[in-house]
């Protein structure tokens, strides 16, 4: 393989991973805030 | 000393309009593809009268060469604050022949609410109009986040770039050429479409139990309305309509994407990784939203509203994302959202009213500006407190180390007082019409910020100038003032420029 | 017609089998979607009866149950379309129904079509802790009112000849600009 199409196909694997990681932060932070919401609603509920 | 816009200004403002007008033209046989499909031929006749106005305004504009093709300034500012007036005013032709509408004030109502992603909705009758119709409303959602200008821009050569982009609110030049950047956009948007209409559509089918047809059919829609912040909902009961905790999950993963920035789109994707969480302004807004529903959270809990830990949880979180990433996407009805008094709606109010970030297609004051305008306060306070004489290095980062000049602090403080002002212009508007105080101030951020949520007061009966006042707050919250000073100005200095 | 009397029938058959339940179920108020929605914790548990026209899906999810919109608005009775005034926004509330309720049901209303309208007969759950704070109607029995129909809605010529119009002029200018530029200056 030429260094051009290394680069090619190295560029669309990273492009890959980054697409992945994209879609794990927008859900981790729906989950993470879910927590927070959770561990909020839990303790208001507890002391009304 | 004003100077007097000549014949070559308006050349080059109406060529440029011209070529934007002719992408609108192409980009709408989608929803007239979509009608022939499904053998919609009223919604057919009015697209192709709205293509073929389109089509025609842009000849006329295209016949208009200008001397030179430069795009200045003033030009691009102009040329944006245009489209969005124009854009509604023709897409709204196939609301006005739909039926669906009280009147073409109505439609272009929603036109605006569209293509600035707001949200807020007139239409009569949602649940008995054409998919064909309801599509373009949703498409309108997507042309306006992504930009149309930048479409523009993409597929045609030719200078002026940068300040169209500009216009349009974006302060991000991610890649060195704004085509580039805006193909990136571009790619972004329809990687997402893809991978959340698949998402969304496996849901709707194995979850929600709805036909191939139906749930691909809703879940493109809520892509759009949730990807690009807007928040129409094909049904007239928004989320709710799903009674889904799943779809809701997947709704809310769009919305996230959608409420982000392209610049952290661009530093996720791409690298540099690191600078996601250092920005100034990802970490404003996660404090903004963490304390925003939790407020919520105590409003509604103390308040009785739901007593459950799930139901608190589950309505509590998913309403404040809405509001907090200008979606507008409701579970619960406007009646039910109007009696969210107290802690609830201050911790909403805010959080629509903070936004999203920049360069996204939220609206609001956004979190960066929040952010430079508290650390330019505590600065001042540190200042007070500091021996006299005393240096003070003020620094941030975003995307690298910044320094928080005077004119940075200025800037950010002016716009977010220029949206405090259109926010109290509405809430005035809602209150000489004898609505309340909270439901006037709450439906005024939301069509400020580009939010969508409604207690009630949008509705086709209410009065004529407040329809007017809310679609100039969605024109100019959308366009963060700017462009629309810069229209002001330019029409002012025709009239009364040497 | 059939259809019908096969309603007909099993609602006697019903009345006889379950009678003291449906009993209930005829005594049920019909109340109005728009009152309901106004105070809905204070019918929380309650039985009631809704009428309406059943619009947008019905999502059959696999636990025996399925989901559907009931609309109590004025285009339940008439769309739009079907020459109908316009009033405003829809009204209506989800509803939950076993399953076996809703064989033979016409479609769900949407664009040129008119879902069945019926008397859902229920309990009103009001932010339900069990469904995470959703509001619905909890259906036990379903009579159907009148069948769904198809409408029509034919398109509007002078609109089509307009848009056809503009189409072609723009068209036309587009070449003639393409073929200005093309030529020899």
């Amino acid at each position: 393989m030429t260094g051009r199409e290394v680069r090619r196909y190295r560029g669309i694997i990273d492009d890959f991973i980054g697409g992945a990681l994209t879609f794990l932060l927008e859900l981790g932070v729906v989950l993470g805030f879910a927590l927070v919401a959770l561990v909020a609603a839990a303790v208001v509920l507890a002391l009304v | 000393m004003l100077i007097r816009p000549d014949r070559e200004d308006l050349r080059i403002i109406v060529h440029a309009l011209g070529r934007i007008f002719t992408v609108v033209a192409v980009a709408s046989c989608v929803p007239l593809t979509w009608a022939v499909l499904g053998r919609e031929w009223h919604p057919f006749a009015s697209f192709l009268l709205m293509i073929g106005l389109f089509a025609f305004l842009g000849q006329v504009g295209l016949h208009y060469r200008p001397r030179v093709e430069r795009l200045d300034w003033s030009h691009g500012m102009v040329v944006v604050a245009l489209t969005w007036l124009a854009v509604p005013a023709i897409g709204s032709i196939p609301f006005i022949f739909s039926g669906h509408y009280g009147s073409p004030l109505d439609a272009m109502f929603d036109a605006m609410s569209g293509l600035t992603t707001t949200g807020l909705a007139l239409v009569q009758d949602l649940d008995h109009l054409a998919p064909s119709l309801n599509f373009w409303r949703h498409l309108l959602h997507f042309l306006g986040g992504q930009g149309i200008v930048i479409a523009a821009l993409v597929l045609f050569a030719g200078g002026g770039g940068l300040t169209l982009y500009y216009g349009e609110a974006r302060d991000e030049r991610i890649l060195p050429s704004v085509r580039s950047t805006a193909r990136f956009i571009w790619t972004v948007a329809l990687v997402h479409l893809v991978a959340g209409v698949v998402v969304l559509g496996l849901v709707a089918h194995q979850v929600l139990g709805f036909d191939w047809k139906r749930a691909f059919f809703h879940a493109l829609m809520i892509f759009f309305a949730g990807f690009d912040t807007g928040g129409f909902a094909p049904q007239s009961t928004s989320l709710g309509y799903y009674h889904s905790a799943a779809f809701e999950l997947a709704a809310a993963v769009m919305m996230v994407a959608g409420a982000m920035s392209f610049g952290l789109h661009f530093a996720l994707w791409r690298g540099p990784r690191r600078a996601v969480f250092k920005n100034l302004e990802t970490r404003t807004i996660l404090a903004t939203f963490a304390a925003t529903m939790v407020l919520t959270i105590i409003g509604l809990g103390a308040t009785g509203v739901y007593g459950s830990v799930r139901g608190l949880t589950r309505q509590g979180f998913f309403q404040i994302l809405s509001a907090h990433s200008g979606t507008g996407f409701s579970t619960v009805p406007a009646a039910e959202l109007a009696a969210w008094g107290g802690l609830a709606f201050g911790g909403m109010t805010l959080a629509m009213a903070f936004g999203g970030m920049g360069s996204s297609t939220a609206g609001g004051v956004k979190a960066l500006r929040i952010g430079l305008t508290v650390k330019a306060i505590t600065n001042q306070i540190k200042q007070v407190l500091l021996p006299e004489g005393a240096v003070m290095k003020t620094q941030y980062y975003q995307s690298g180390r910044k320094r928080l000049t005077a004119d940075l602090a200025q800037s950010a403080m002016t716009v977010s007082l220029l949206y405090v002002a259109l926010f109290l212009l509405g809430t005035g508007v809602g209150l000489i019409y004898g609505y309340g105080l909270q439901g006037a101030m709450f439906e005024s951020v939301s069509a400020g910020a580009s939010v969508g949520l409604s207690v009630g007061i949008t509705e086709p009966a209410m009065p004529v100038l407040l329809k007017l006042t809310y679609m100039f707050q969605m024109w100019a919250g959308r366009l963060e003032f700017v462009a629309v000073f810069a229209l002001l100005g330019f029409a002012y200095a025709w009239v009364r420029g040497k | 017609m059939v259809r019908r009397a096969k309603v007909s029938v099993l609602t006697i058959a019903a009345l006889v089998v379950l009678g003291p339940a449906s009993a209930l179920a005829q005594e049920a108020e019909v109340v109005p979607a728009s009152e309901l929605l106004e105070r809905s914790e204070a019918f929380d548990g309650e039985m009631l009866t809704l009428e309406g026209e059943l619009v947008g899906d019905y999502g059959f999810r696999g636990d025996g149950y399925v989901w559907v919109q009931l609309n109590d608005d004025s285009y339940a009775r008439r769309a739009i379309v079907d020459g109908g005034a316009r009033t405003g926004s829809n009204i209506g509330v989800g509803a939950r129904m076993p399953t076996v309720l809703s064989d033979g049901l016409d479609p769900a209303g949407g664009y040129r079509l008119e879902g069945p309208r019926v008397w859902l007969t229920g309990t009103w759950r009001h932010h339900d802790p069990e469904r995470g704070g959703e509001s619905y109607l909890d259906v036990v029995d379903l009579v159907v009112i009148q069948d769904g129909r198809r409408l029509q809605e034919g398109p509007d010529w002078a609109v089509f000849a307009a848009g056809t119009l503009l189409i072609l002029v723009a068209v036309g200018m587009w070449l003639r600009r393409v073929r200005l530029a093309e030529s020899p200056e």
